[in-house]
């Protein structure tokens, strides 16, 4: 019972405790702790503050970057299947994956020809 | 040790075709000179859907037995290759209607990759025989055409129609995900064969995840297929999109979700058959009601086009009702005139809106068959067609569709088809009128441009490619309807 | 068979695919009609994968990473064509986008 039960333990253990300790390490390891103590006990993630009060918007670069972003990371989902019998296949997992990767070039060489990789 | 598939590479040409020109088109839109992509990447379309109707009649020549490929995921067979050939055909005159197209320079190389590219996820959409190559060869086409519809952005309303296609097209992509899921958990099989066994042997045609899985998948495929009650898009999306992708999304569009329709529905579900041939027919019937009715109040021709367009997968539809070869074959057979008669008239009405430079309505197609008699004539053929009149491919295809319910017993489907076709003659005469009827008192506009209207040669041969089969296909029965007989009889 | 049965997720599945088809019919903010088409796609991933794990087999998993692909290059293509509108200054709500005569 307990066995089935161990790997969900450590699972949860450490999903407490990497949150937890960025927040224990935010405050004890701060260099100027008297000041903007509010910003720190807010949520944060990557360390964005909710930003200034004047909601600035954001570039169309960054749109467009995180827009590429998703559509060339999700591609990584074909991966782990992949990865898990790569030797088994073989060959033929070879030129699958060389089919793969030839359309995501193309895609690629379309968008830095196009300039969509400069930041504005 | 995995047992790994045999790869078919012949089976996918015709995608492959279409999947390589696509990507030259895009490489083309960003290394060849600003000047030359226009002409590039139209040229290289046009290779491409040339190629793909090459390499699909090889593969109808190849495959008199029908069998799955690459791990049964796709199917190489007479009915696939055939609908490959319509569609690779109608983006073949799709390219020719959007030579002259006023679209900007900057996107023109791009909008060439995605129309092959759609074509491509067509193509390999019909040779789908599992739940899984359904979804994504339906996708890869919509998302092409999601894209296409927004293209031009210096159209007003083409950003929206872009939307809104993507909106409802995605809901009705999730509507038949979910149905597949549910099927899957009722057979535990994604393949179509093996789904039909799995209901066969384990006795499940009753089963309430089945049945709720169907009426979900049926539903997705209206939304794609531009059936009632999942049409509400057509008419906005056909009119804010750009006409040439008007076009082609309502020829290869509905050759593709038809065809597949026929497909999985004899091939997976032939225990539902009474379900489903009930619930088709009912379809048919909304499609056919809501199509025509609405036509009939339309002055905008392009949505008067798009509501018979609604009102054709009505017609379609009857003969996937019908649920016999005759029926199948009469499918296929209507496809042919209807991609020619659809691209044909939205290629004149593109034509009328340069020369206007405003939306094309019945009152200012007044006279047009004048000024430039061989598109008017054309139109006028392609409207007659559409109202199945002798001469035209339109009118053996109703015929066809007709015979394949009355063979099934359904004499009632028959008496509402024949009620639509008479409603249909009120609003398709009447675009005839306007074009040769009205006395030149009536010409409220005169071309912007004044003078004699520009010559298009590209347009004026897509037309008339159009114009060939539409009239061809009637004469050319006998052959057709022997193509029609083998790529249905894969399935009957 | 550990864990609940296939039956508690098929539930939550159609729960979630309900939620996004209600997101999609009365939400008028394109963001939200994207976000509610994601968990409506993301409802019926979830019945794969349950169902693959009832009847033993992996196609279903396999489906479902090829769903993800695909969801996310759709919605990528809706927030393009968000980006596109908001550049031009057009509404953006989905009930003003044009007169639904149809």
């Amino acid at each position: 019972m307990l066995h089935s039960w161990l790997a969900f333990l450590i699972y949860g253990f450490f999903a407490l405790a990497i949150p937890a300790s960025m927040m224990v390490m935010s405050f004890v390891f701060a260099t100027r702790p008297d000041r903007r103590t509010r910003a720190r006990t807010i949520p944060f993630e990557s360390g964005v503050s909710k930003g200034p009060p004047d909601q600035r918007s954001f570039t169309i670069s960054f749109y467009l970057t995180a827009m590429l972003f998703i559509v060339f990371d999700i591609e990584i989902v074909f991966l782990y299947p992949l990865a898990v019998i790569l030797h088994q296949l073989a060959w033929f997992g070879f030129v699958e994956f060389f089919f793969f990767i030839v359309i995501l070039a193309v895609a690629y060489v379309y968008i830095w020809r196009k300039g969509a990789l400069e930041w504005r | 040790m995995i047992s790994t598939p045999h790869v078919d590479w012949f089976a996918l040409s015709p995608t492959l075709a279409l999947l390589g020109a696509g990507a030259v088109a895009l490489l083309g839109a960003v290394l060849v000179p600003r000047r030359a992509r226009r002409p590039f990447g139209a040229t290289v379309c046009a290779f491409g859907f040339v190629g793909a109707i090459a390499a699909a009649a090889l593969v109808y020549g190849f495959s008199a037995d029908a069998h799955g490929v690459i791990g049964a995921a796709i199917q190489r067979d007479r009915l696939g290759a055939l609908a490959e050939m319509i569609i690779a055909g109608a983006g073949f005159l799709a390219v020719w209607t959007s030579a002259t197209e006023p679209m900007p320079d900057d996107h023109i190389a791009e909008y060439y990759a995605l129309l092959a590219w759609a074509g491509a996820g067509m193509a390999f959409l019909t040779t789908a025989s599992t739940l899984m190559t359904l979804f994504l060869g339906l996708e890869w086409f919509s998302i092409s055409l999601y894209i296409l519809c927004a293209i031009d952005v210096d159209l007003v309303g083409s950003l929206e129609a872009g939307l809104k296609y993507l909106i409802v097209g995605g809901f009705g992509s999730a509507m038949l995900l979910f149905g597949s899921a549910l099927v899957y958990g009722a057979t535990g099989a994604l393949r179509f064969g093996e789904i039909a066994h799995a209901v066969a042997a384990q006795h499940l045609s009753h089963d309430a995840l089945l049945v709720a899985g169907l009426a979900l998948v049926i539903g997705g495929l209206g939304f794609k297929a531009s059936a009632a009650p999942f049409h509400m898009w057509t008419p906005d999306v056909y009119e804010g999109a750009p006409t040439p992708v008007t076009a082609f999304m309502s020829a290869a569009t509905k050759t593709a979700a038809l065809v597949l329709t026929l497909r999985v529905l004899v091939t997976a579900f032939p225990q539902e058959a009474r379900l489903w041939t009930l619930a088709i027919a009912v379809i048919a019937c909304a499609s056919l009601a809501v199509g025509n009715l609405a036509a009939l109040v339309q002055r905008g021709v392009k949505r008067m086009l798009a509501y018979s367009s609604i009102s054709h997968a009505g017609f379609m539809l009857i003969a996937i009702a019908a649920n016999n070869a005759l029926g199948g074959r009469a499918l296929l057979y209507y496809l042919v005139p209807y991609s020619a008669m659809s691209i044909g008239s939205f290629a004149v009405v593109a034509a009328r809106e340069r020369e206007l430079n405003a939306p094309v309505t019945v009152e200012n197609l007044a006279g047009f068959g004048w000024e430039r008699p061989l598109l008017g004539i054309s139109l006028s053929v392609f409207m007659l067609g559409f109202a199945g009149f002798p001469l035209t491919g339109g009118f053996v295809g109703k015929f066809y569709v007709f015979a394949a319910a009355y063979r099934h017993g359904w004499t009632w489907l028959v008496i509402v088809g024949v009620a639509a076709t008479a409603v249909s003659l009120y609003y398709y005469l009447g675009v005839v009128r306007a074009l040769f009827m009205r006395p030149s008192a009536e010409l409220q506009l005169a071309p912007v441009a004044g003078g004699s209207p520009p010559s298009e040669r590209l347009l004026q041969t897509a037309v008339t490619g159009a114009l060939v089969v539409t009239v061809g296909s009637f004469f050319a029965v006998q052959p057709l309807i022997e193509g029609a007989k083998h790529a249905a009889g894969v399935l009957f | 068979m550990n864990g609940p049965d296939a039956v508690w997720y098929l539930c939550l599945a159609a729960f979630l695919f309900c939620t996004g088809a209600l997101g999609v019919l009365i939400r008028r903010s394109p963001l939200i009609v994207l976000l509610s088409l994601e968990i409506m796609l993301n409802g019926s991933n979830l019945a794969l994968i349950a169902f693959a794990r009832q009847h033993g087999r992996e196609d279903g998993q396999i489906f479902a990473l090829a769903v993800m692909a695909v969801a996310a290059s759709e919605v990528v293509v809706g927030l393009g064509l968000i980006v596109a509108m908001a550049r031009r200054r057009l509404d953006l709500d989905v009930d003003k986008l044009r007169t639904l005569r149809g």
